[in-house]
Formats: structure tokens, C-alpha cells, sequence
């Protein structure tokens, strides 16, 4: 996350002050009870699910999970 | 290593988007197209967000970023409804195919420089103009959005953009999924394996274009689904 940061910002300085900010700001995601991860697998799911109910349906024959 | 085995067992289907959704699908496109993504991901995030956790244990690293400045900004969701908002608006053919040319004169290097961000003067002309020809009253809402009915609170509402830039990845390579036969297992996740070959390789601009075309419909059924519970109150 941070090459992208410091290819725009192009002072080293500045770039870890943005990527620190952006890290706290995703802070929940990396979290090691996993709440925020499984929070949003599960919304994509949905998502799939409604959007493209053919597509999900494949998706859980071909994908074993793990 | 057994833990995160069986973490991963009870988590279900779709474990291998496990990394697009941790890094926002940054690892999913060619690197001259991630600033254009990352941006049009954060300019769904509602404004205070990156404010609110300046509360907890951090607050010594906050100096970094001047308290006076950002206070000016608290707005709270409707800023992220108009930004949103923008963000949709710019994504109206003409304008893409417009800022394609630009970015084939641009040269690859400069991909992020030609989002165009438009200023709220921009956005007031051209929501006028979408007025007059009656396009944004009849945006056509899709009917997956029924399964959306309860209204979601901010902090969900902010992820979604995500969730729909996944949803248009699939959709991109929809037809080579449809194709795949879960009787042939060469491969142990077949799924996993074939998008794991495509890192770096997806379609920026279309993936972006369907994701905001989802975000839009979606925003917009929020607004009118509160819309009604307030007037029913």
C-alpha cells in the first residue's frame, strides 16, 4: 500500500505520515479476531448472491472454500 | 497454523477474495491503474472517517496531522452521499470516453493524474444538465437491490464500494467462470488458482465503471428507502 503513496506524494516524510493514516484508518481489517474481514466476506457473499444468483450458485460448486 | 486452517474452514466460500478485501483489490490491477482505483474507493468514504478514530490510543501520532485543518471538514454523511455522488457522476460515457483520450495522450505513467475531480461548481452545472434531460430521476434500479431493503448503518454503507469493486471483478471474467467444471480437479480450488493468475491484470476502467454503476443504484435505493421511513414517521 505504501509504493503508491510515495510514487504520488514523492517525499518519504510525507509518505509514511499518509500510510500511517491510511493503516489506522484499516486498522479493523488486520485485526486479529478477524470481525471486520468476516464482516466483509460475508457482505460480499450477500452481494453476489443478489446481484448475480447464477454466478454465486457456480462459484459455490467450483469453490471448495479452502 | 492449525488456528488459521480452521478459521479460514468456518469462513465459507469465496476465502480467496480474503486478500482483495483486505487491500481494497489493490494487488488486482496493473499498478498505473491503482491510484485511479484507491482514489474513487476513498472518495466513497465518508468525510469524517478518517477523523474518527483520532480518539483512540494514537492520538500521539496525530500531530502529523494538524487538528484545526481537518475539524473544518466535519460533515458528516451527507458528505459522503454527494461525494459518492460525484464520484458516479463522472463515470457518464461521454465523459469516460473523453478522459480515455486524455489517457492514451497522457502516456501510461500519468494514469491517476486524469481522474477528474470534479469541484462542487463542476457537479452543480452537470446535475443540471442531467436534470434537463431527465436522467438522473429514471436511473434504473436493479432488482438485486431488494435484498438491500433494511437500511444499513455508516459504517457498512462505507464499505461497499469495495464490495462492489469485487462484485464487477467476477463479473468481468463471468463467462470463464460459467465454463469451469467442478468435476475437473486438477487444481484443489479451481476458482482460487484462476484468479490468482490474474493479479495485476484486471480491467481497471471497466471494473471501476460496473462498480459505480452498482454503488449508484445502491446509494440511491438507500436514500429513497429513507426517505420513505421518514415521511412515514
Amino acid at each position: 500500500m505504501l509504493a503508491p503513496i510515495l510514487y504520488v506524494a514523492r517525499d518519504e516524510a510525507l509518505a509514511y505520515a499518509c500510510f500511517c493514516a491510511l493503516m489506522r484508518h484499516m486498522s479493523p481489517l488486520f485485526h486479529s479476531n478477524g470481525i471486520a474481514m468476516t464482516r466483509r466476506l460475508d457482505l460480499l457473499r450477500k452481494t453476489v448472491r443478489a446481484i448475480d444468483i447464477d454466478l454465486w450458485t457456480k462459484i459455490e460448486q467450483c469453490d471448495i472454500g479452502l | 497454523m492449525k488456528f488459521n486452517n480452521l478459521f479460514f474452514f468456518f469462513l465459507g466460500k469465496l476465502i480467496f477474495t480474503y486478500r482483495w478485501l483486505l487491500l481494497d483489490c489493490k494487488r488486482e490491477f496493473p499498478f498505473k491503474d491503482i491510484f485511479r482505483v484507491l482514489e474513487t474507493i476513498w472518495a466513497s468514504l465518508p468525510i469524517d472517517r478518517f477523523e474518527s478514530n483520532n480518539d483512540n490510543s494514537f492520538s500521539d501520532i496525530d500531530d502529523l496531522c494538524p487538528s484545526s485543518l481537518c475539524n473544518q471538514h466535519r460533515l458528516s454523511m451527507m458528505s459522503s452521499i454527494s461525494n459518492t455522488m460525484l464520484s458516479s457522476c463522472s463515470c457518464t460515457p461521454v465523459l469516460e470516453d473523453a478522459r480515455s483520450q486524455n489517457s492514451s495522450l497522457d502516456g501510461e505513467d500519468s494514469g491517476y493524474r486524469d481522474e477528474h475531480i470534479p469541484g462542487v461548481f463542476d457537479f452543480n452545472i452537470r446535475s443540471q444538465k442531467s436534470n434537463n434531460s431527465n436522467t438522473t430521476s429514471c436511473i434504473p434500479l436493479g432488482k438485486w437491490l431488494t435484498h438491500f431493503s433494511s437500511i444499513d448503518d455508516e459504517d457498512k454503507y462505507s464499505d461497499m464500494f469495495t464490495i462492489f469493486l469485487c462484485v464487477a471483478l467476477f463479473e468481468q471474467n463471468r463467462l470463464s467462470i460459467m465454463q469451469m467444471s467442478p468435476s475437473n480437479t486438477d487444481d484443489d480450488d479451481f476458482i482460487g488458482s484462476y484468479f490468482t493468475r490474474l493479479v495485476r491484470q484486471h480491467d481497471a476502467r471497466h471494473a471501476l465503471q460496473l462498480a459505480r454503476n452498482y454503488y449508484r443504484q445502491y446509494v440511491i435505493f438507500q436514500m429513497r428507502v429513507k426517505q420513505l421511513l421518514l415521511t412515514d414517521n
